[in-house]
């Protein structure tokens, strides 16, 4: 373990922690994650991974900054508007913790190519905005083994559950079985949302991806977490496996990635 | 009022040299171990010294402000003969060194030295370091007053506390009376300059200068203060130093680094909030004990001829000074012992920043049959020029740092220049010399300054110095020297003749402004001049020129190691870097076989100086650089073959290397990367994964880790760094962590055992820090 005047120090309120200390950050510093999405959920989630000393965060986006996203997407800054969203929170991190390798993404997941881009990564974060994204995800975690911390958010209320496919605990598609159709659930566009959720629930997410690459505590695994920004209340909900899960069940019927049909909105 | 210089010992030095005797037992009794005992050893002022077959040491006694008794002398010269080799050495800080003692003598040694009033405490470590004073103040006719009285009494102050005895780093503090600064205020980490304000005595002060690495000119701290109050602005550079500096890298520990680190206006500032803290607090000063040595007027004053340099008038009319400068700063016992016996009563002495004794107080009538005297016991004491007694550190024969003997230089220099005709040597200023790119002879000072290193010609080393012209020291105009030419060792002293010679003759040319003549085409002539000596010939033609002053060997940096003197061996590995790429470039362009090989060796070479291998044999350079590199696991196995075919190639068995091409980049690449990671050390500065190109270097490390010095570091961060020597341990290894008290002792024990981890003992040391044994849950 060889760390550097300037790393101890950045790092020091992390060692002190007897459940990180000097092995964990080392642990920390040598891991990966990949967030999909670098919008209202992903920036937050790559904010504090990236101050945390994740030592390679890969991020997926192919949308340019636009105003509108200013108002909770906060890695983003009114100069980046029209600048692709993953160079500019690359610029960002780097500017943050230049122990941080940030690799970018200026694509869009499909099924074509998000396995090989997810094998790269000890964990995922799911940033993304719809359904089909989310279920692709859902089914490329489960087929390649990853885990990943699910989430999604309107309006006031947002939700989270994170994904161990090794350890055999239920998935996305275990609860929601398959997207709605398209159309039938309003996206954040449309029902708008509120900023700050966005940076609440991904600084959840970015918590569960530090406790899984230390090891520590326990995950929200087999867990919905809900939470209502109005009344305040923080809600989990458990979930059980779901034996004839298309994905993961007994005698999954899915075997090959599906690309759903449904027009991207911005989160 | 006193009619001498009154200086007296704190008790507390008193009570730190009795502990120190106690620590010295249980040292040799095998009770605590050599780390811990160095703790106690070196802010004492014993140094463990170099070069000799058993453990010997060096006592660097303090003279404060430069003041020092006929007696004082008497007492160090019969140390010196007793205990010691035989001789004092007179260093560049007002220091006399007794050389080569027994640990087991040291106790006796201090306790007869603290009988005359010595003490060598704060010689040496991280400490407030001898407060050095002009030589000539007191008797200098251009002084604003005497500064004697300021330099001893702010001694006494900050001597008395034990905080000045564990620092960030060394403290050093100078007092000039005069504006050309003798004292070299200019370059210290505190100067203080003598001047009168509206009928008020005080100073202009000047901070965080100095000369080692990263050497900086000080720069102005105030403009004036009253003369009592340079005790609030040393309290107040000790603390803020105290507190900024940086004490997890010593080599970037003294106070100019924070002025680096906070720039100027920030520097200022901060040290102005610690003087209002001091103001405010008030703190116990010491008395300034003016004094005035009785002396006779001289009514009518003799003629003296004044042509030696070493006479100085003084202010008093009628009254000289003379300045001894033996060779190398050296006084042998049985000259030494003899001159002092025939010196008068009614002169006093001071130690000088140039490694030379000064005799005050001679009268005009005395003079003639006292120089007598003085040659009689040794002509070479007095030099009549300056020039002809150059100042040089100790050099590599006993610093094993250094690269280029100097003091062997300084001789041959002496031995040249004193054989010209007088003017010839009074065209030459003093010669500063340092055997390595560090400065303890003082080299950027000085108006010709020299600065070893090591070139490689021929495949050969040959030593170098630099040459360095135009540095000076005066208020508010001192500057360094800057970098000229190289030049070989060997053609050094026929080049300061050739000067000596060339400046004679130019009638534009006065020798009292030499830095003048420098600004108008002076510089140009020089280098012209020294241009002519750079020419190397082929080894068979003049073998001496590849072997440095005084040795019969061919120079080599064998042997030579990690330390601050490391600079110059960086050139080398430098050097043998780019001759490789240069091979490699050329090998792939022209598919030479030969040059692939060459890279390959030149490549191996690189670094074995680090540890201590200097061959020309290419045999020797790849089997050391295999049991060296690849087996220690720093560079990767897979290149072992490649070394090996290197050596096929060069029996014949082989005869071609080109297909090895991509593997020699990566060798070189290899080399590369370990290069530009060695610290100030010497060692490989790398993440532990990097280090480990082949095999775990992990055992290495824990071994190493016996030991966690956080003196110094504050909480949290102490809690941190324990954690970190803790982590490559072993379940149930032990590990001692040095705390300081307050804080850091209350905390840092009590967050381990939370953790899990054993307190087997917490103790408190004389120096009031504490050694903490845990072991690891």
């Amino acid at each position: 373990m060889d760390f550097t005047e300037e790393q101890l120090e950045r790092y020091s309120r992390h060692i002190i922690l007897q459940e990180v200390g000097v092995e964990g950050q080392q642990k920390l510093l040598e891991s990966s994650v990949l967030i999909i999405g670098a919008g209202g959920l992903g920036t937050p989630a790559a904010q504090f991974l990236a101050a945390a000393g994740v030592g390679k965060i890969g991020l997926v986006d192919a949308d340019q900054v636009e105003l509108s996203n200013l108002q909770r997407q906060v890695l983003h800054h009114t100069p980046d508007v029209g600048r692709l969203k993953v160079e500019s929170a690359k610029n960002k991190i780097n500017s943050m913790n230049p122990d941080v390798e940030v690799k970018t993404y200026r694509d869009y997941l499909y099924s074509g190519n998000i396995k090989e881009v997810i094998r790269e990564y000890d964990f995922i974060i799911d940033g993304t905005d719809n359904f089909p994204a989310k279920f692709l995800i859902n089914d490329a975690a489960v087929m390649e083994d990853k885990p990943f911390s699910h989430a999604g958010i309107i309006k006031f209320t947002g939700q989270t559950m994170t994904v161990v496919p090794s350890e055999d605990t239920p998935c996305y598609r275990c609860v929601f079985i398959d997207p709605p159709p398209p159309g039938a659930v309003p996206s954040c566009k449309e029902a708008g949302v509120l900023g700050v959720l966005a940076g609440v629930v991904g600084a959840l997410q970015a918590t569960e991806a530090i406790k899984y690459l230390l090891d520590k505590g326990d995950l929200l695994t087999g867990n919905l977490l809900n939470y209502d920004a109005l009344s305040m209340d923080f809600r989990k909900i458990e979930v059980k496996k779901n034996p004839d899960c298309g994905v993961c069940g007994e005698d999954p019927e899915i075997t090959e990635l599906i690309d759903y049909e449904q027009g991207a909105c911005e989160l | 009022m006193n009619n001498q210089p009154v200086f007296e010992i704190p008790e507390t030095v008193k009570e730190d040299t009795e502990k120190y005797e106690g620590e010295v037992e249980r040292f040799l009794a095998g009770e605590i171990d050599a780390v811990r005992f160095k703790s106690y050893r070196v802010p004492m002022g014993v140094y463990s010294q170099r070069g000799a077959a058993e453990k010997k040491y060096m006592v660097r006694v303090r003279a404060p402000g430069g003041v020092i008794t006929k007696e004082q002398l008497e007492v160090l010269n019969e140390l010196a003969a007793e205990y010691g080799s035989g001789y004092l050495h007179f260093t560049t800080r007002q220091d006399v060194q007794i050389h080569a003692v027994e640990m087991e003598d040291t106790p006796e040694i201090l306790n007869k030295l603290l009988e005359v009033g010595l003490s060598p405490r704060g010689g040496g470590g991280n400490t407030v370091r001898n407060v050095a004073n002009a030589s000539r103040a007191g008797v200098n006719p251009e002084e604003v007053f005497d500064t004697t009285p300021h330099a001893l009494a702010l001694t006494e102050y900050l001597i008395k506390s034990r905080s000045s005895f564990n620092l960030p780093r060394k403290y050093k503090i100078a007092f000039s009376s005069t504006a050309a600064d003798e004292g070299l205020a200019t370059v210290n980490d505190l100067g203080f300059i003598a001047k009168e304000v509206d009928g008020e005595r005080g100073f202009k002060v000047y901070a965080a200068g100095g000369m080692g690495n990263g050497a900086a000119v000080a720069i102005l701290l105030e403009e004036f203060i009253l003369e009592e109050e340079i005790f609030h602005v040393a309290e107040a550079i000790k603390r803020f130093f105290d507190d900024y500096g940086d004490r997890s890298n010593k080599h970037r520990a003294r106070l100019r680094f924070v002025r680096k680190r906070l720039g100027e206006e920030e520097f200022i500032a901060k040290y102005q909030q610690y003087l209002a803290e001091v103001l405010e607090e008030g703190i116990e000063t010491e008395e300034i004990k003016y004094f005035q040595i009785e002396r006779e007027e001289v009514v009518e004053p003799e003629e003296v001829n004044l042509s030696a340099d070493y006479i100085y008038p003084e202010k008093e009319i009628g009254y000289y000074s003379v300045e001894l400068r033996p060779e190398n700063g050296d006084f042998k016992y049985a000259e030494f012992k003899e001159l002092l016996a025939k010196l008068p009563d009614n002169i006093s002495y001071r130690t000088t920043n140039r490694q030379s004794l000064l005799l005050r107080g001679i009268k005009d009538q005395q003079l003639e049959s006292l120089i007598g005297e003085i040659k009689g016991v040794n002509g070479e004491f007095l030099a009549a020029n300056v020039a002809t007694t150059p100042i040089a550190c100790k050099g590599a024969s006993t610093c094993n740092l250094g690269l280029c003997l100097s003091p062997n230089l300084a001789s041959e220099i002496r031995k040249e220049l004193s054989a010209l005709a007088a003017e010839k040597e009074a065209a030459l200023p003093q010669i500063y010399i340092s055997g390595c790119p560090n400065c303890c002879g003082q080299h950027i000072i000085g108006k010709i300054g020299f600065e070893g290193r090591a070139k490689r010609v021929d495949g050969k080393l040959v030593p170098h110095y630099a040459l360095l012209l135009g540095g000076r020291v005066a208020e508010d105009k001192s500057r360094y020297g800057e970098k000229l030419i190289d030049l070989p060792a060997r053609r050094i002293p026929k080049f300061l003749v050739a000067l000596a010679e060339q400046l004679a003759e130019d009638e534009s040319y006065e020798p009292t402004k030499f830095n003048q003549y420098l600004e108008e085409q002076g510089l140009d002539r020089i280098e012209a001049l020294a241009k002519e000596f750079t020419d190397i010939p082929a080894y068979a033609e003049e073998p001496e020129i590849y072997r440095d002053w005084g040795q019969e060997e061919d120079f080599s940096l064998a042997g030579r190691g990690a330390g601050e003197c490391g600079a110059g061996v960086m050139d080398i590995i430098e050097l043998d870097l780019n001759t490789a790429r240069d091979n490699y470039q050329e090998a792939i362009e022209d598919e030479a076989d030969d040059l692939l090989y060459q890279a390959i060796v030149n490549a191996a070479r690189a670094l074995l100086i680090i540890k201590g291998i200097d061959t020309q044999k290419d045999r020797v350079i790849i089997e050391e650089f295999k049991a060296e590199f690849i087996d220690s696991g720093l560079v990767a196995e897979e290149n072992r073959e490649l070394l090996n075919s290197a050596l096929d190639y060069q029996l014949g068995d082989v005869d071609n290397l080109l297909t090895w091409q991509d593997q020699v980049e990566k060798l070189i690449e290899r080399v590369e990367k370990l290069f530009s990671s060695l610290n100030s050390k010497l060692e490989f500065d790398l993440p532990e994964e990097e280090l480990k190109a082949g095999k775990s270097v992990k055992d290495e490390v824990a071994e190493s880790t016996d030991v966690a010095d956080l003196r110094g570091v504050e909480c949290p961060m102490n809690f941190v760094k324990a954690k970190v020597a803790i982590a490559p341990l072993e379940s149930g290894a032990s590990l001692e962590i040095y705390l300081d008290e307050g804080e850091p002792i209350a905390n840092v024990p009590q967050s381990l055992a939370e953790e899990g981890h054993q307190i087997l003992s917490k103790e408190q040391t004389e120096e009031g820090y504490y050694i903490l044994k845990v072991e690891k849950a």
